[in-house]
């Protein structure tokens, strides 16, 4: 991928970053927005919480469980906990991705509104971008071309979703439906992290585990349990090593 | 249950919470302290574990389909995904092929 222009404008670079959403990350994420979008509905919001949902929380393990918990009708305490845990990961995130953007040490008011547009597609962007990129206001003008297009593409993608998961045959709207959780399985399988892997794994098998134990608790308590145990097992291995 | 606007309003100061946090404290802590490493983990283990928990028991009209047709999904997006060194793209279009023509398969077959 082409990072360096040489025009070295704000305008230049912001345009790159647009460009380089509109293609792979854009439509990985378009699709599965679009899932989100059918899934919403078929939970029982109406559009514009399904829409604000994506604008407000833009973090896709936490939209889903949103409205998956919302659906079965859980408590409102177990919903709220566990969608602040399920987004938990905007934390380290956030923290891994400000050096790489700021212009210099210390807190900017615009650094409040970079870390809402973050996303993890965007952060691995940022990184790639980074290493070829070394002036730093420019690599925030290629962040916010990017993000912003990324954003654009997530509330596009809901909107669609939204809107044609009733018109569409059962099949075709159940697809749509599908298309979320193996979008980011496969995002999570890409790190090449071993600790994350094995998340990945142990998660896969105690959080459904843990909710057919409990409706309300099992997403949480599994998925801390298996985080857990992940974070255990690569400490125990590297200690080992 | 709080109506669906209080919730995601509720949420949504959550979640911006931990970004809130995130920016005021970058900088000042290692990022690859043990804590980070941790939180890494269980916030990889939900969000998989959540998508897995939709495809083997779905709370949605996704329920109507057959569990086999969709760990037949599941299994071929992974397969081509590894297959392809990791192709994304190749990996969720195939998986989402998959599903759609397994009931025919199926049908044809038992």
């Amino acid at each position: 991928m082409d990072f360096r222009r040489t025009e070295k404008t704000w305008g230049a670079y912001f345009r790159q970053g647009v460009k380089h959403c509109v293609r792979a990350p854009g439509i990985g994420l378009f699709a599965a927005m679009s899932g989100f979008g059918a899934l919403a509905r078929d939970s029982g919001v109406s559009f514009l919480i399904a829409v604000s949902m994506t604008g407000g929380l833009w973090s896709t393990p936490g939209q889903v469980a949103f409205v998956e918990l919302f659906a079965t009708g859980v408590g409102g305490v177990a919903l709220i906990a566990s969608v602040t845990i399920a987004n938990v990961r905007m934390f380290p995130l956030t923290i891994a991705t400000m050096p790489l953007l700021r212009t210099r040490p210390g807190v900017e008011p615009v650094h409040f509104w970079m870390a809402h547009i973050n996303s993890v597609t965007s952060f691995v962007q940022v990184v790639e971008m980074s290493h070829h990129v070394s002036e730093k206001n420019l690599r925030a003008a290629y962040f916010f071309g990017f993000t912003t297009a990324c954003m654009s593409m997530g509330l596009l993608g809901t909107a669609f979703g939204y809107t044609m998961a009733y018109k569409m045959p059962g099949l075709i709207a159940q697809t749509l439906m599908l298309i979320t959780p193996l979008y980011m399985l496969l995002l999570a399988a890409q790190s090449s992290q071993r600790s994350v892997l094995t998340s990945v794994v142990l998660g896969c098998a105690l959080v459904p585990a843990g909710y057919l134990v409990s409706t309300n608790w099992g997403l949480l308590t599994g998925g801390v349990l298996a985080g857990t145990l992940a974070f255990a097992i690569d400490r125990a291995r590297k200690k080992n090593a | 249950m709080p109506d669906a606007v209080t919730l995601l309003g509720i949420a949504v100061v959550c979640t911006y919470s931990w970004r809130w946090m995130g920016v005021v404290i970058a900088g000042r802590i290692e990022d690859d302290s043990p804590v980070f490493e941790w939180v890494t983990c269980v916030a990889y283990a939900i969000a998989t574990g959540l998508m897995m928990k939709i495809i083997l028991l779905p709370g949605s009209a996704l329920a109507e389909s057959h569990i086999t047709d969709r760990l037949a999904g599941l299994a071929v997006c992974v397969g081509v995904f590894y297959g392809l060194r990791k192709n994304l793209l190749a990996g969720l279009g195939a998986g989402v092929c998959a599903f759609m023509l397994f009931p025919g398969l199926r049908s044809l077959l038992f």
